[in-house]
Protein backbone atom coordinates (compact mmCIF):
# COMPACT_ATOMS: atom_id res chain seq x y z
CA UNK A 1 0.00 0.00 0.00
CA UNK A 2 2.49 2.41 1.53
CA UNK A 3 6.40 1.90 0.05
CA UNK A 4 9.62 3.79 -0.44
CA UNK A 5 12.21 3.62 -2.33
CA UNK A 6 15.63 4.84 -1.14
CA UNK A 7 14.36 7.29 1.96
CA UNK A 8 16.77 9.36 2.46
CA UNK A 9 16.49 12.06 5.69
CA UNK A 10 18.36 14.40 7.31
CA UNK A 11 18.56 17.64 9.64
CA UNK A 12 21.55 19.88 9.65
CA UNK A 13 24.49 18.11 10.65
CA UNK A 14 22.76 14.39 10.85
CA UNK A 15 21.36 11.62 8.91
CA UNK A 16 18.28 10.47 10.37
CA UNK A 17 17.63 7.58 7.38
CA UNK A 18 19.71 5.83 4.80
CA UNK A 19 18.14 4.43 1.89
CA UNK A 20 15.36 2.94 3.49
CA UNK A 21 13.20 0.59 1.43
CA UNK A 22 10.07 -0.54 3.26
CA UNK A 23 6.55 -1.67 2.17
CA UNK A 24 3.84 -0.79 4.95
CA UNK A 25 0.91 -3.42 4.01
CA UNK A 26 -2.98 -3.60 4.41
CA UNK A 27 -3.78 -4.96 8.13
CA UNK A 28 -0.22 -4.81 9.53
CA UNK A 29 0.09 -3.13 12.94
CA UNK A 30 3.83 -1.39 13.24
CA UNK A 31 6.29 -0.35 15.97
CA UNK A 32 9.01 2.42 15.65
CA UNK A 33 11.62 2.40 18.03
CA UNK A 34 14.90 4.45 18.76
CA UNK A 35 16.50 6.56 20.70
CA UNK A 36 15.14 10.46 22.20
CA UNK A 37 16.79 12.42 18.35
CA UNK A 38 17.01 9.46 16.16
CA UNK A 39 14.59 10.42 13.69
CA UNK A 40 10.95 8.86 14.47
CA UNK A 41 8.84 11.54 13.92
CA UNK A 42 10.64 13.04 10.64
CA UNK A 43 10.25 9.49 9.67
CA UNK A 44 6.51 9.60 10.54
CA UNK A 45 6.51 13.32 8.92
CA UNK A 46 8.06 11.89 5.56
CA UNK A 47 6.31 9.00 5.25
CA UNK A 48 2.56 10.49 6.01
CA UNK A 49 3.63 13.45 3.06
CA UNK A 50 4.02 15.98 5.53
CA UNK A 51 7.73 16.67 5.10
CA UNK A 52 9.44 16.02 2.02
CA UNK A 53 12.36 13.83 1.78
CA UNK A 54 15.95 14.78 1.29
CA UNK A 55 16.08 12.06 -1.59
CA UNK A 56 14.16 8.72 -2.48
CA UNK A 57 10.11 8.46 -2.94
CA UNK A 58 7.71 7.78 -0.39
CA UNK A 59 4.28 5.94 -2.96
CA UNK A 60 0.78 4.88 -1.75
CA UNK A 61 -0.73 2.51 -3.90
CA UNK A 62 2.57 3.31 -6.61
CA UNK A 63 1.88 7.62 -6.69
CA UNK A 64 3.90 9.67 -5.40
CA UNK A 65 2.86 11.30 -2.24
CA UNK A 66 3.82 14.66 -3.60
CA UNK A 67 1.61 14.42 -6.70
CA UNK A 68 -1.76 13.36 -4.85
CA UNK A 69 -3.98 16.29 -3.55
CA UNK A 70 -3.98 17.22 -0.03
CA UNK A 71 -7.42 16.58 0.74
CA UNK A 72 -7.35 13.37 -1.37
CA UNK A 73 -3.85 12.34 0.79
CA UNK A 74 -6.14 13.21 3.85
CA UNK A 75 -8.41 10.51 2.98
CA UNK A 76 -5.86 7.63 2.75
CA UNK A 77 -3.35 8.91 5.77
CA UNK A 78 -3.82 10.13 8.84
CA UNK A 79 -1.57 11.08 11.60
CA UNK A 80 -1.39 11.61 15.17
CA UNK A 81 1.40 14.39 15.75
CA UNK A 82 2.91 14.73 19.02
CA UNK A 83 2.43 18.80 19.48
CA UNK A 84 0.11 19.41 21.67
CA UNK A 85 -2.79 21.98 20.37
CA UNK A 86 -3.74 24.20 23.12
CA UNK A 87 -5.17 27.34 21.23
CA UNK A 88 -8.51 25.25 20.22
CA UNK A 89 -11.25 27.10 22.77
CA UNK A 90 -14.14 25.49 21.55
CA UNK A 91 -15.46 21.87 22.57
CA UNK A 92 -14.32 18.16 22.36
CA UNK A 93 -16.91 17.28 19.74
CA UNK A 94 -16.22 20.33 17.65
CA UNK A 95 -12.39 19.53 17.91
CA UNK A 96 -12.81 15.42 16.88
CA UNK A 97 -15.67 17.19 13.78
CA UNK A 98 -12.63 19.25 12.30
CA UNK A 99 -10.80 15.37 11.99
CA UNK A 100 -13.70 15.43 8.70
CA UNK A 101 -12.54 18.24 7.19
CA UNK A 102 -11.10 16.15 4.08
CA UNK A 103 -14.60 14.57 3.80
CA UNK A 104 -16.92 15.67 2.06
CA UNK A 105 -18.54 19.26 2.96
CA UNK A 106 -16.64 22.59 3.15
CA UNK A 107 -19.10 24.69 4.42
CA UNK A 108 -20.35 22.91 7.39
CA UNK A 109 -20.19 19.42 9.02
CA UNK A 110 -23.33 17.59 7.97
CA UNK A 111 -24.99 15.06 10.17
CA UNK A 112 -22.83 11.97 8.76
CA UNK A 113 -19.81 14.20 10.07
CA UNK A 114 -21.58 14.45 13.67
CA UNK A 115 -22.34 10.87 13.80
CA UNK A 116 -19.02 10.41 12.75
CA UNK A 117 -17.30 12.29 15.60
CA UNK A 118 -19.65 11.01 17.88
CA UNK A 119 -18.43 7.48 17.01
CA UNK A 120 -14.92 8.49 17.37
CA UNK A 121 -15.55 10.06 20.84
CA UNK A 122 -17.39 7.07 22.17
CA UNK A 123 -14.42 4.72 20.72
CA UNK A 124 -11.55 6.51 22.93
CA UNK A 125 -14.37 6.63 26.10
CA UNK A 126 -14.84 9.97 25.99
CA UNK A 127 -18.71 10.04 24.78
CA UNK A 128 -19.86 11.80 27.94
CA UNK A 129 -17.72 14.85 27.36
CA UNK A 130 -18.40 15.99 24.06
CA UNK A 131 -20.13 19.34 25.00
CA UNK A 132 -17.20 20.20 27.07
CA UNK A 133 -14.35 22.66 26.34
CA UNK A 134 -10.94 20.72 25.13
CA UNK A 135 -9.20 23.13 27.57
CA UNK A 136 -11.54 22.01 30.71
CA UNK A 137 -9.78 18.68 30.01
CA UNK A 138 -6.73 16.68 31.48
CA UNK A 139 -4.15 15.67 29.79
CA UNK A 140 -5.20 12.41 29.18
CA UNK A 141 -8.61 13.36 28.35
CA UNK A 142 -7.43 15.20 25.54
CA UNK A 143 -5.00 12.95 24.07
CA UNK A 144 -7.86 10.54 23.45
CA UNK A 145 -10.01 13.37 22.43
CA UNK A 146 -7.02 13.77 19.79
CA UNK A 147 -6.88 10.29 19.19
CA UNK A 148 -10.84 10.64 18.71
CA UNK A 149 -10.17 13.15 15.70
CA UNK A 150 -7.86 10.70 14.09
CA UNK A 151 -10.49 8.17 14.16
CA UNK A 152 -12.99 10.24 13.19
CA UNK A 153 -10.67 11.48 9.87
CA UNK A 154 -10.83 7.33 9.33
CA UNK A 155 -8.15 6.99 7.32
CA UNK A 156 -6.27 3.74 5.77
CA UNK A 157 -2.88 4.00 6.87
CA UNK A 158 -2.62 5.78 10.51
CA UNK A 159 0.58 7.19 11.66
CA UNK A 160 1.19 7.81 15.25
CA UNK A 161 3.61 9.73 16.86
CA UNK A 162 3.98 8.63 20.67
CA UNK A 163 0.46 8.03 21.23
CA UNK A 164 0.47 6.92 24.99
CA UNK A 165 1.46 10.35 25.76
CA UNK A 166 -0.32 11.44 29.10
CA UNK A 167 -2.56 8.12 29.54
CA UNK A 168 -2.45 5.93 32.76
CA UNK A 169 -1.94 2.28 32.12
CA UNK A 170 -5.33 1.28 31.90
CA UNK A 171 -5.72 3.76 29.22
CA UNK A 172 -2.64 2.78 27.38
CA UNK A 173 -3.76 -0.66 27.07
CA UNK A 174 -7.07 0.33 25.65
CA UNK A 175 -5.33 2.45 22.77
CA UNK A 176 -2.83 -0.33 22.13
CA UNK A 177 -6.04 -2.57 21.61
CA UNK A 178 -7.89 -0.29 19.51
CA UNK A 179 -4.99 0.19 17.30
CA UNK A 180 -4.53 -3.31 17.40
CA UNK A 181 -8.50 -3.68 16.21
CA UNK A 182 -8.34 -1.43 13.83
CA UNK A 183 -5.29 -2.94 11.72
CA UNK A 184 -6.27 -6.91 12.20
CA UNK A 185 -9.89 -6.83 12.06
CA UNK A 186 -10.22 -3.38 9.98
CA UNK A 187 -7.66 -4.29 7.70
CA UNK A 188 -5.89 -0.64 8.05
CA UNK A 189 -2.15 -0.09 8.19
CA UNK A 190 -1.50 1.59 11.93
CA UNK A 191 2.43 2.51 12.55
CA UNK A 192 3.39 3.96 16.40
CA UNK A 193 6.10 5.26 17.68
CA UNK A 194 6.62 4.02 21.13
CA UNK A 195 8.99 4.25 23.67
CA UNK A 196 7.07 1.03 25.55
CA UNK A 197 9.19 -2.09 24.63
CA UNK A 198 6.63 -3.71 26.09
CA UNK A 199 3.45 -2.87 24.17
CA UNK A 200 5.58 -2.87 21.00
CA UNK A 201 6.40 -6.45 21.17
CA UNK A 202 2.74 -6.95 22.71
CA UNK A 203 0.71 -5.34 20.32
CA UNK A 204 2.92 -5.11 17.21
CA UNK A 205 3.57 -7.40 14.40
CA UNK A 206 6.18 -5.57 12.78
CA UNK A 207 8.63 -3.56 14.30
CA UNK A 208 11.29 -1.04 12.88
CA UNK A 209 14.48 0.40 14.70
CA UNK A 210 16.30 3.39 14.07
CA UNK A 211 20.11 3.55 15.04
CA UNK A 212 22.37 5.96 14.86
CA UNK A 213 23.38 7.60 11.74
CA UNK A 214 19.98 6.21 10.25
CA UNK A 215 20.54 2.43 10.25
CA UNK A 216 17.19 1.22 10.04
CA UNK A 217 16.10 -2.45 10.19
CA UNK A 218 12.55 -4.22 10.29
CA UNK A 219 11.15 -6.82 10.15
CA UNK A 220 8.54 -9.01 12.45
CA UNK A 221 8.34 -7.72 15.98
CA UNK A 222 9.65 -11.30 17.26
CA UNK A 223 12.84 -10.74 15.59
CA UNK A 224 13.29 -6.97 15.66
CA UNK A 225 12.29 -7.14 19.67
CA UNK A 226 14.87 -9.55 21.44
CA UNK A 227 17.25 -8.60 24.39
CA UNK A 228 20.08 -8.09 22.24
CA UNK A 229 18.33 -6.12 19.51
CA UNK A 230 17.05 -3.73 21.96
CA UNK A 231 20.60 -3.43 24.15
CA UNK A 232 22.21 -2.54 20.89
CA UNK A 233 19.52 -0.13 19.93
CA UNK A 234 19.45 2.42 22.88
CA UNK A 235 23.06 1.21 23.96
CA UNK A 236 21.72 0.24 27.47
CA UNK A 237 21.69 -3.72 29.38
CA UNK A 238 18.29 -4.75 29.38
CA UNK A 239 17.06 -8.18 31.85
CA UNK A 240 14.65 -9.95 30.34
CA UNK A 241 11.54 -10.69 32.26
CA UNK A 242 9.44 -13.68 30.71
CA UNK A 243 5.69 -13.81 31.60
CA UNK A 244 2.17 -15.35 29.77
CA UNK A 245 2.09 -11.99 28.77
CA UNK A 246 5.22 -12.16 26.87
CA UNK A 247 8.47 -10.67 27.13
CA UNK A 248 9.03 -7.50 29.63
CA UNK A 249 12.61 -5.65 29.09
CA UNK A 250 13.66 -4.24 32.45
CA UNK A 251 17.00 -1.79 32.05
CA UNK A 252 19.43 -2.32 34.41
CA UNK A 253 21.55 -0.59 36.95
CA UNK A 254 25.00 -0.90 36.28
CA UNK B 1 -28.09 27.43 20.18
CA UNK B 2 -26.22 29.85 21.82
CA UNK B 3 -24.78 31.23 18.26
CA UNK B 4 -27.56 31.11 16.53
CA UNK B 5 -29.35 33.19 19.02
CA UNK B 6 -26.37 35.89 19.28
CA UNK B 7 -26.18 36.36 15.59
CA UNK B 8 -30.02 37.04 15.13
CA UNK B 9 -29.26 39.80 17.94
CA UNK B 10 -26.65 41.14 16.19
CA UNK B 11 -28.85 41.11 13.05
CA UNK B 12 -30.75 43.52 15.27
CA UNK B 13 -28.49 45.57 16.42
CA UNK B 14 -27.13 46.79 13.12
CA UNK B 15 -29.95 48.50 11.61
CA UNK B 16 -30.35 50.32 15.19
CA UNK B 17 -27.15 51.38 15.37
CA UNK B 18 -27.17 53.04 11.39
CA UNK B 19 -30.61 54.17 12.48
CA UNK B 20 -29.12 55.77 15.68
CA UNK B 21 -26.63 57.52 13.66
CA UNK B 22 -29.39 58.55 11.22
CA UNK B 23 -31.55 60.21 13.70
CA UNK B 24 -28.93 61.83 16.07
CA UNK B 25 -25.97 64.78 15.72
CA UNK B 26 -26.65 68.43 16.31
CA UNK B 27 -29.24 69.18 14.06
CA UNK B 28 -32.75 67.66 15.77
CA UNK B 29 -34.47 65.91 13.23
CA UNK B 30 -37.53 63.85 13.33
CA UNK B 31 -38.24 60.78 11.58
CA UNK B 32 -41.08 62.74 9.63
CA UNK B 33 -38.61 65.38 8.42
CA UNK B 34 -35.73 62.91 7.30
CA UNK B 35 -37.92 60.43 5.92
CA UNK B 36 -39.93 63.14 3.77
CA UNK B 37 -37.25 65.79 3.83
CA UNK B 38 -35.97 67.82 1.34
CA UNK B 39 -34.07 70.85 1.38
CA UNK B 40 -31.71 71.24 4.61
CA UNK B 41 -33.11 68.30 6.37
CA UNK B 42 -32.66 65.79 2.98
CA UNK B 43 -29.40 67.37 2.66
CA UNK B 44 -27.72 66.70 6.49
CA UNK B 45 -29.46 63.23 6.15
CA UNK B 46 -28.36 62.05 2.63
CA UNK B 47 -25.13 64.16 2.25
CA UNK B 48 -23.66 64.25 5.36
CA UNK B 49 -25.14 61.27 7.57
CA UNK B 50 -25.54 58.41 5.34
CA UNK B 51 -22.61 58.43 3.89
CA UNK B 52 -20.31 58.87 7.28
CA UNK B 53 -22.78 55.62 8.97
CA UNK B 54 -22.00 53.70 6.17
CA UNK B 55 -18.42 54.53 6.45
CA UNK B 56 -18.41 53.74 9.72
CA UNK B 57 -19.86 50.59 9.48
CA UNK B 58 -17.83 49.18 6.56
CA UNK B 59 -14.71 50.14 8.93
CA UNK B 60 -16.11 48.58 11.90
CA UNK B 61 -16.28 45.57 10.15
CA UNK B 62 -13.57 45.12 8.33
CA UNK B 63 -11.18 46.19 11.33
CA UNK B 64 -13.20 43.02 12.75
CA UNK B 65 -13.07 40.59 10.25
CA UNK B 66 -9.03 41.29 9.69
CA UNK B 67 -8.33 41.06 13.36
CA UNK B 68 -10.31 37.26 13.23
CA UNK B 69 -8.25 36.53 10.25
CA UNK B 70 -4.92 37.31 11.67
CA UNK B 71 -5.53 36.00 14.85
CA UNK B 72 -6.26 32.68 12.84
CA UNK B 73 -3.57 33.52 10.52
CA UNK B 74 -0.58 34.42 13.15
CA UNK B 75 -2.45 32.39 16.08
CA UNK B 76 -1.87 34.86 18.64
CA UNK B 77 -4.55 36.01 20.75
CA UNK B 78 -2.85 39.70 20.22
CA UNK B 79 -2.67 39.81 16.94
CA UNK B 80 -5.04 42.90 15.41
CA UNK B 81 -5.23 44.58 12.38
CA UNK B 82 -2.30 47.25 13.23
CA UNK B 83 0.37 44.51 13.75
CA UNK B 84 1.55 43.82 10.18
CA UNK B 85 2.66 47.62 9.72
CA UNK B 86 -0.21 48.82 7.06
CA UNK B 87 -1.71 51.35 9.43
CA UNK B 88 1.15 52.47 9.82
CA UNK B 89 2.80 52.68 6.48
CA UNK B 90 -0.74 54.31 5.52
CA UNK B 91 -0.32 57.09 7.99
CA UNK B 92 3.31 57.31 7.09
CA UNK B 93 1.94 58.15 3.59
CA UNK B 94 -1.24 60.54 4.64
CA UNK B 95 0.65 62.44 7.25
CA UNK B 96 3.80 63.03 4.58
CA UNK B 97 1.32 64.14 1.94
CA UNK B 98 -0.58 66.56 4.51
CA UNK B 99 2.95 67.70 5.73
CA UNK B 100 4.15 68.63 1.78
CA UNK B 101 1.08 70.13 1.19
CA UNK B 102 -0.40 67.93 -0.97
CA UNK B 103 -4.40 67.37 -1.75
CA UNK B 104 -3.71 63.84 -2.34
CA UNK B 105 -3.92 62.78 1.34
CA UNK B 106 -5.91 59.50 0.45
CA UNK B 107 -3.34 58.55 -2.39
CA UNK B 108 -0.43 58.65 -0.25
CA UNK B 109 -2.23 56.81 1.86
CA UNK B 110 -2.83 53.86 -0.43
CA UNK B 111 0.65 54.02 -1.47
CA UNK B 112 1.62 54.03 2.28
CA UNK B 113 -0.60 50.78 3.18
CA UNK B 114 0.67 49.25 -0.45
CA UNK B 115 4.22 49.72 0.10
CA UNK B 116 3.99 48.49 3.68
CA UNK B 117 2.09 45.03 2.82
CA UNK B 118 4.85 44.34 0.09
CA UNK B 119 7.58 45.24 2.61
CA UNK B 120 6.10 43.30 5.35
CA UNK B 121 5.42 39.76 2.81
CA UNK B 122 9.07 40.58 1.36
CA UNK B 123 10.68 40.44 4.70
CA UNK B 124 9.13 37.89 6.47
CA UNK B 125 9.91 35.39 3.76
CA UNK B 126 13.35 33.86 4.55
CA UNK B 127 14.59 31.58 1.65
CA UNK B 128 11.93 28.94 0.87
CA UNK B 129 9.84 29.41 3.62
CA UNK B 130 7.17 31.53 5.05
CA UNK B 131 7.28 30.95 8.95
CA UNK B 132 4.35 33.23 10.67
CA UNK B 133 6.59 33.97 13.77
CA UNK B 134 8.62 36.04 11.15
CA UNK B 135 5.57 37.70 9.81
CA UNK B 136 4.45 38.48 13.06
CA UNK B 137 8.30 39.66 14.17
CA UNK B 138 8.51 41.67 11.00
CA UNK B 139 5.48 42.89 11.22
CA UNK B 140 6.17 44.60 14.76
CA UNK B 141 9.37 45.73 13.56
CA UNK B 142 8.40 47.71 11.06
CA UNK B 143 5.05 49.11 12.77
CA UNK B 144 7.44 50.50 15.55
CA UNK B 145 9.72 51.85 12.33
CA UNK B 146 6.63 53.55 11.27
CA UNK B 147 5.34 55.22 14.87
CA UNK B 148 9.10 56.91 14.53
CA UNK B 149 8.82 58.08 11.58
CA UNK B 150 5.43 59.42 12.34
CA UNK B 151 6.50 60.76 15.51
CA UNK B 152 9.31 62.85 13.59
CA UNK B 153 6.43 64.07 10.61
CA UNK B 154 4.79 65.26 13.35
CA UNK B 155 7.24 67.01 15.39
CA UNK B 156 8.29 68.58 11.90
CA UNK B 157 4.51 69.76 11.07
CA UNK B 158 3.67 73.55 11.32
CA UNK B 159 0.97 74.13 14.53
CA UNK B 160 -1.85 75.18 11.86
CA UNK B 161 -1.63 70.92 10.28
CA UNK B 162 -0.78 69.30 13.64
CA UNK B 163 -4.77 69.04 14.46
CA UNK B 164 -5.78 67.32 11.48
CA UNK B 165 -2.78 65.13 11.20
CA UNK B 166 -3.57 63.86 15.13
CA UNK B 167 -7.42 63.25 14.13
CA UNK B 168 -6.03 61.28 11.25
CA UNK B 169 -3.86 58.97 13.69
CA UNK B 170 -6.55 58.76 16.40
CA UNK B 171 -9.46 57.60 13.66
CA UNK B 172 -11.77 60.09 12.70
CA UNK B 173 -14.78 59.75 10.80
CA UNK B 174 -15.52 63.39 9.46
CA UNK B 175 -14.41 63.07 6.47
CA UNK B 176 -15.36 59.92 5.29
CA UNK B 177 -17.71 60.57 2.22
CA UNK B 178 -16.78 57.46 -0.13
CA UNK B 179 -18.12 54.26 1.95
CA UNK B 180 -18.02 52.73 -1.50
CA UNK B 181 -14.97 51.34 -1.32
CA UNK B 182 -14.76 50.19 2.44
CA UNK B 183 -18.21 48.37 0.92
CA UNK B 184 -16.86 46.76 -1.77
CA UNK B 185 -13.42 45.47 0.26
CA UNK B 186 -15.98 44.01 3.03
CA UNK B 187 -17.99 41.89 0.72
CA UNK B 188 -15.09 40.65 -0.86
CA UNK B 189 -13.32 39.81 2.01
CA UNK B 190 -16.27 39.33 4.22
CA UNK B 191 -17.56 36.60 1.27
CA UNK B 192 -14.19 35.14 1.33
CA UNK B 193 -13.96 34.73 5.24
CA UNK B 194 -16.92 33.02 5.26
CA UNK B 195 -16.46 30.52 2.39
CA UNK B 196 -13.05 29.54 4.02
CA UNK B 197 -14.44 28.92 7.69
CA UNK B 198 -14.16 25.76 7.96
CA UNK B 199 -10.58 26.21 6.36
CA UNK B 200 -10.14 28.46 9.16
CA UNK B 201 -11.19 26.65 12.18
CA UNK B 202 -8.87 23.96 10.74
CA UNK B 203 -5.94 25.94 10.38
CA UNK B 204 -6.31 27.51 13.51
CA UNK B 205 -5.31 23.80 15.65
CA UNK B 206 -1.97 24.33 14.20
CA UNK B 207 -0.40 24.26 10.35
CA UNK B 208 1.49 20.60 10.55
CA UNK B 209 -2.31 19.25 12.20
CA UNK B 210 -4.42 21.48 9.18
CA UNK B 211 -1.62 20.09 6.49
CA UNK B 212 -2.48 16.23 7.44
CA UNK B 213 -6.01 17.36 7.77
CA UNK B 214 -5.35 18.23 3.67
CA UNK B 215 -5.16 21.79 3.86
CA UNK B 216 -3.06 23.42 1.42
CA UNK B 217 -1.21 25.41 4.03
CA UNK B 218 0.66 28.18 1.93
CA UNK B 219 -2.10 29.26 -0.48
CA UNK B 220 -4.56 29.63 2.63
CA UNK B 221 -1.95 31.38 4.45
CA UNK B 222 -1.13 33.75 2.02
CA UNK B 223 -4.85 33.93 0.77
CA UNK B 224 -5.87 35.29 4.85
CA UNK B 225 -3.07 37.46 4.95
CA UNK B 226 -4.14 39.15 1.33
CA UNK B 227 -7.91 39.39 3.02
CA UNK B 228 -6.68 40.69 6.30
CA UNK B 229 -4.51 43.55 4.46
CA UNK B 230 -7.34 44.70 1.89
CA UNK B 231 -9.44 44.88 5.07
CA UNK B 232 -7.09 46.99 6.99
CA UNK B 233 -6.20 49.29 4.46
CA UNK B 234 -9.68 50.01 2.96
CA UNK B 235 -10.58 50.17 6.76
CA UNK B 236 -7.52 52.71 7.31
CA UNK B 237 -8.02 54.97 4.39
CA UNK B 238 -11.53 55.59 5.17
CA UNK B 239 -11.27 56.39 8.31
CA UNK B 240 -7.92 56.48 9.83
CA UNK B 241 -6.28 54.02 12.33
CA UNK B 242 -9.22 53.31 14.84
CA UNK B 243 -7.94 51.78 17.22
CA UNK B 244 -8.94 48.43 19.83
CA UNK B 245 -12.19 47.32 17.26
CA UNK B 246 -10.35 45.11 15.72
CA UNK B 247 -8.58 43.23 18.84
CA UNK B 248 -11.57 43.63 21.25
CA UNK B 249 -14.92 42.35 18.82
CA UNK B 250 -13.27 38.74 18.02
CA UNK B 251 -12.04 38.32 21.36
CA UNK B 252 -15.80 39.72 22.76
CA UNK B 253 -17.44 37.25 20.84
CA UNK B 254 -15.25 34.20 21.43
CA UNK B 255 -16.01 35.19 25.54
CA UNK B 256 -19.59 34.90 24.62
CA UNK B 257 -18.90 31.14 23.24
CA UNK B 258 -19.02 31.73 18.92
CA UNK B 259 -15.89 29.56 18.62
CA UNK B 260 -16.60 28.25 14.88
CA UNK B 261 -15.44 30.88 11.93
CA UNK B 262 -18.38 29.90 10.58
CA UNK B 263 -20.12 31.91 13.03
CA UNK B 264 -17.19 34.36 14.01
CA UNK B 265 -16.95 35.36 11.08
CA UNK B 266 -20.42 37.45 10.20
CA UNK B 267 -21.23 38.04 13.62
CA UNK B 268 -17.63 39.53 13.87
CA UNK B 269 -18.70 41.91 10.88
CA UNK B 270 -21.83 42.77 12.05
CA UNK B 271 -20.33 43.50 16.04
CA UNK B 272 -17.74 45.48 14.60
CA UNK B 273 -19.85 47.48 12.32
CA UNK B 274 -22.81 48.37 14.69
CA UNK B 275 -19.66 49.28 17.50
CA UNK B 276 -18.49 51.19 15.35
CA UNK B 277 -21.35 53.11 14.03
CA UNK B 278 -22.22 53.77 17.43
CA UNK B 279 -19.24 54.86 19.14
CA UNK B 280 -19.20 57.69 16.07
CA UNK B 281 -22.44 58.40 16.21
CA UNK B 282 -21.84 59.20 20.08
CA UNK B 283 -18.53 60.69 19.27
CA UNK B 284 -20.46 63.29 17.51
CA UNK B 285 -23.22 64.05 19.57
CA UNK B 286 -21.72 63.82 23.68
CA UNK B 287 -20.59 67.30 23.29
CA UNK B 288 -21.63 68.47 19.71
CA UNK B 289 -21.31 70.59 18.22
CA UNK B 290 -17.66 69.43 19.07
CA UNK B 291 -16.73 66.06 17.41
CA UNK B 292 -14.80 64.19 19.03
CA UNK B 293 -12.42 61.66 17.02
CA UNK B 294 -14.08 58.23 17.20
CA UNK B 295 -11.01 56.07 17.77
CA UNK B 296 -10.94 57.10 21.46
CA UNK B 297 -14.70 56.33 21.95
CA UNK B 298 -14.30 52.57 20.73
CA UNK B 299 -11.36 52.16 23.35
CA UNK B 300 -13.09 54.13 25.91
CA UNK B 301 -16.30 51.89 25.26
CA UNK B 302 -14.34 48.47 24.48
CA UNK B 303 -11.72 48.37 26.81
CA UNK B 304 -14.18 48.32 29.74
CA UNK B 305 -16.37 46.23 27.85
CA UNK B 306 -14.28 43.17 27.61
CA UNK B 307 -12.38 43.57 31.02
CA UNK B 308 -15.87 42.88 32.29
CA UNK B 309 -16.29 39.96 30.06
CA UNK B 310 -12.97 38.42 30.87
CA UNK B 311 -13.22 39.11 34.69
CA UNK B 312 -16.83 37.29 34.27
CA UNK B 313 -14.89 33.96 33.03
CA UNK B 314 -13.74 30.87 34.19
CA UNK B 315 -9.85 31.05 34.16
CA UNK B 316 -10.08 28.22 31.10
CA UNK B 317 -10.90 30.74 28.48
Amino acid sequence: MLSTENLHLEVPGKILCQDLTLALEAGQCWAVLGKNGSGKTTLLHALSGLDKPAAGRVRLDGRALGEIPRRQLARRIGALLQEESTAFSGAALDYVLLGRFPHGATLAPNISDIAAARRALHRVGMGQAERQALATLSGGERQRVRIAQLLAQAPDIYFLDEPLQHLDLPHQLAVMQLFRRIAHDEGKTVVMVLHDIYWASRFCDHALLIHDGGKIVHGATSFMITQNTMENLYQCRFRTVTTSDGNYFLPTLE
Amino acid sequence: MRHRLLFYSLLLLAPFSLAAALLSGSADLSLAQLFNGNGTAGEILWQLRAPRAASAFACGALLALSGVLLQVLLRNPLADPYLLGISGGAAVGALGAMLLGLAAVQLAALGGALGAMTLVLALSFNRHAWSMHHLLLTGVALSAGFGALISLMLSLAPGSGLHGMLYWLMGDLSYARQPGLAWAALLATGSAGWLLARHLDVLAIGELKAKSLGVAVLPLQAGIYLAAAVATAAAVLECGSIGFVGLIVPHLLRLLGVHSHRWLVPCAILLGGSFLTLADTLARSVIAPQQLPAGVLTALLGVPLLLFLLSRQDAKY
